[in-house]
């Protein structure tokens, strides 16, 4: 087992062994419900996920339940005999807190973890106010703070990556947005359970759905890359302007250009049949237009791109209303001046590559994800009920 | 008396939050019992004495588990997935039989996910063979990729049928594809035609028809040097970073990466 996971193990265990109890019927079930806690530790290898995991569990739920049988019998106990004063019978609030201040321990450097952690201080500060534990836990209840340890420390986590990814790109977006959702309106563990299973559901429905359009344009794009790019018009234009044209390979270039054309019109009628949408609705679209054209994620879950010439989806929007629709000629798309100013294609270097990650990491600097991506990327975070919440930058 | 009555508020907040949560009828029954019970006694002993005859004072862990079943057995209801229900519907009776059958059988939970895990792949499955299906189609040239892709979604689809034009017909499934009626039918058409004969149809994509364009082109390559030249003389202009805005309603910025 873990060490970490060890500790606070043994500190449940710790916790239940403070509040002693005489009854052997609880006896036996506090015997039986260590053998479960060891079993369940066994099986967990990170500690930064160990509190939400062990309340999906049943076992926190369980803890609870034991506890308040063990501080029923004890009160018995002492109004029974007072004068024996049985201080070990009683079941403190700071006994009762001894394994979530292992847990805080563990994760109280880690700011990613900052909305759990104030959950967890107020709890040690209403420990610290109270010296019996109904009073303890009634004030805990009245906040419901057991329960938002756990939903308030994912929803910081969530809330972060939400930072680290572009808030256009809804088909990446929606399942955190919904996440977040499901943990602000889930009010115990029963309730995050059944959301969970409504929300995987919904994803696996919505996320693509969302993610169809661009599949379309992502194909109409490669077609006029071939017809406008280096395969097509500007190799051609490049050949014709060095003055060197071997015959084949002039040939292929204009060939390219003309499949280009006719698998660019076929697909754009395609795209208006299929969602009613003409080119230009495409590039009024914001996120969508940009799925025309190769770009490559620099930084975060898709926060920044690098790209060619910042011009080219107006030099494709000129190609498309004045060669493809209108289906001039080869010749004469290779004549006329085109309406934008653009020299040649090229596509970024390595170099590059890196340049523009630097350059956008110091424009998101001060986002959440930028400042704990380490973090982040060091703990898969468990966000569902007994599911991980894998988190990905995408390529 | 005073801890008596702060037992009586924390077991009656404890109705309250878990009364009001639809999930949760099992603990609220629970704490609910506790709370009639503290009412009917004068100490706490009497009423631990008490719910020790009655079984309350075991009834906590399985009402915990049974909360979690319900859950899962109400989801379960609510997106029709029928097999997940009945079976959280047996588990729910063999807790009420056994309180600490979760505890003493593990291994549901694994046997739970796999049944809801069959949903989704069918979910999943479905909108792959879609993506194969708008790839395929685009421009009809690479069959085999086409065909493979579409042999091994097939095998996600189980839940509530494995059979795709079953599913295609559901209004659920129907819902799951941002297109047109007409090509909706061509996508199902499509596959239940490749499921059938094991092919797809192919565009032969040719320049053929352009070919007088292409000869013209060539023939006249000379006449337009002066365009090309002037068009390649141009500087070539720097690649740029793309900066994804603050909020869904705004705009990229464009910096150039000099």
């Amino acid at each position: 087992m873990d060490a970490t996971i060890k500790m606070m193990i043994q500190g449940y265990i710790d916790g239940l062994d403070n509040m002693h109890t005489d009854d052997e019927s609880i006896k036996k079930e506090v015997e039986d419900y260590k053998k479960e806690l060891i079993a369940f530790g066994e099986s967990q290898n990170d500690p930064a996920t160990f509190f939400p995991k062990f309340q999906d569990s049943g076992l926190m739920g369980k803890y609870m339940d034991l506890a308040t049988k063990i501080t029923m019998a004890a009160q018995t106990k002492q109004q029974d005999s007072p004068s024996e004063q049985p201080k070990k019978h009683i079941a403190t609030p700071s006994k009762w807190l001894e394994p979530f201040r292992t847990s805080y321990d563990y994760i109280k450097n880690l700011p990613i973890r900052e909305r759990g952690l104030a959950v967890y201080r107020k709890l040690f500060e209403i420990g610290d106010r109270h010296t019996y534990i109904t009073e303890f836990l009634t004030e805990v209840e009245k906040e419901n703070l057991l329960w938002k340890i756990t939903s308030e420390d994912t929803l910081g986590i969530l809330n972060i990556s939400l930072s680290g990814m572009d808030p256009l790109y809804k088909g990446l977006t929606y399942p955190v947005r919904k996440n977040i959702e499901a943990w602000e309106n889930s009010i115990c563990e029963a309730d995050a359970y059944y959301l969970q299973d409504r929300l995987a559901e919904d994803v696996a429905r919505n996320s693509q759905k969302l993610l169809q359009k661009e599949l379309f344009v992502i194909q109409l794009g490669l077609h006029l890359m071939i017809y406008r790019g280096p395969k097509g018009k500007e190799g051609l234009m490049e050949m014709i302007a060095t003055g060197h044209c071997p015959r084949i390979e002039f040939m292929g270039k204009a060939s390219a250009m003309a499949v280009g054309k006719m698998q660019a019109r076929r697909t754009l009628d395609i795209i208006k049949k299929v969602f009613g949408i003409t080119f230009d609705d495409i590039i009024a679209d914001e996120f969508l237009k940009y799925k025309l054209i190769s770009t490559a994620n620099v930084c975060g879950l898709s926060k920044a791109y690098v790209q060619s010439n910042a011009n080219i989806l107006d030099i494709l929007a000129d190609a498309v209303h004045n060669e493809i629709i209108p289906d001039i000629s080869l010749i004469d798309a290779i004549r006329r001046e085109p309406s934008v100013k653009f020299g040649r294609w090229r596509m970024p270097e390595d170099s590059e590559h890196a340049k523009a990650e630097a350059m956008a990491r110091n424009h998101f600097q001060d986002l959440p994800y930028f400042k704990y991506e380490d973090q982040l990327k060091s703990a898969s975070f468990h966000v569902g009920t007994g599911e991980g919440f894998d988190i990905k930058p995408l390529g | 008396m005073s801890e008596m009555k702060t037992t009586k508020e924390l077991y009656g907040l404890y109705v309250q939050r878990f009364g009001n949560c639809p999930r949760t009828p099992y603990q609220a029954e629970y704490y609910r019992k506790w709370l009639d019970l503290l009412n009917s006694c004068s100490s706490n002993e009497e009423a631990e004495e008490k719910s020790k005859q009655n079984g309350l004072y075991t009834a906590g862990a399985a009402a915990v588990a049974m909360d979690r079943i319900y859950a899962n057995k109400q989801a379960a209801h609510d997106m029709g997935w029928t097999d997940v229900e009945e079976f959280c519907d047996d588990i729910l009776q063999k807790i009420k039989a056994d309180p600490y059958y979760t505890f003493t059988h593990t291994g549901l939970w694994v046997d739970l996910q796999a049944k809801k895990d069959g949903w989704i792949r069918t979910i999943e499955g479905f909108g792959r063979l879609y993506k194969d299906f708008v790839e395929y189609n685009d421009t009809r040239t690479d069959t085999q990729r086409a065909m493979s892709g579409i042999a091994e979604n097939l095998k996600m689809l189980s839940k509530p049928s494995s059979d795709f034009a079953a599913l295609a017909a559901m209004p659920q499934f129907r819902a799951m594809i941002d297109c047109s009626d007409e090509f909706y039918k061509e996508f199902t058409d499509t596959i239940c035609k490749a499921i059938s004969t094991g092919s797809l149809e192919t565009i032969q994509w040719s320049a053929q028809p352009y070919q007088d364009q292409i000869e013209e082109l060539w023939n006249n390559k000379d006449t337009l040097t002066q365009e090309c030249t002037q068009w390649y003389s141009q500087p070539v202009k720097p690649v740029c970073l793309r900066l994804s805005p603050d909020s869904p309603d705004g705009k990229y910025k464009l910096i150039d990466i000099e």
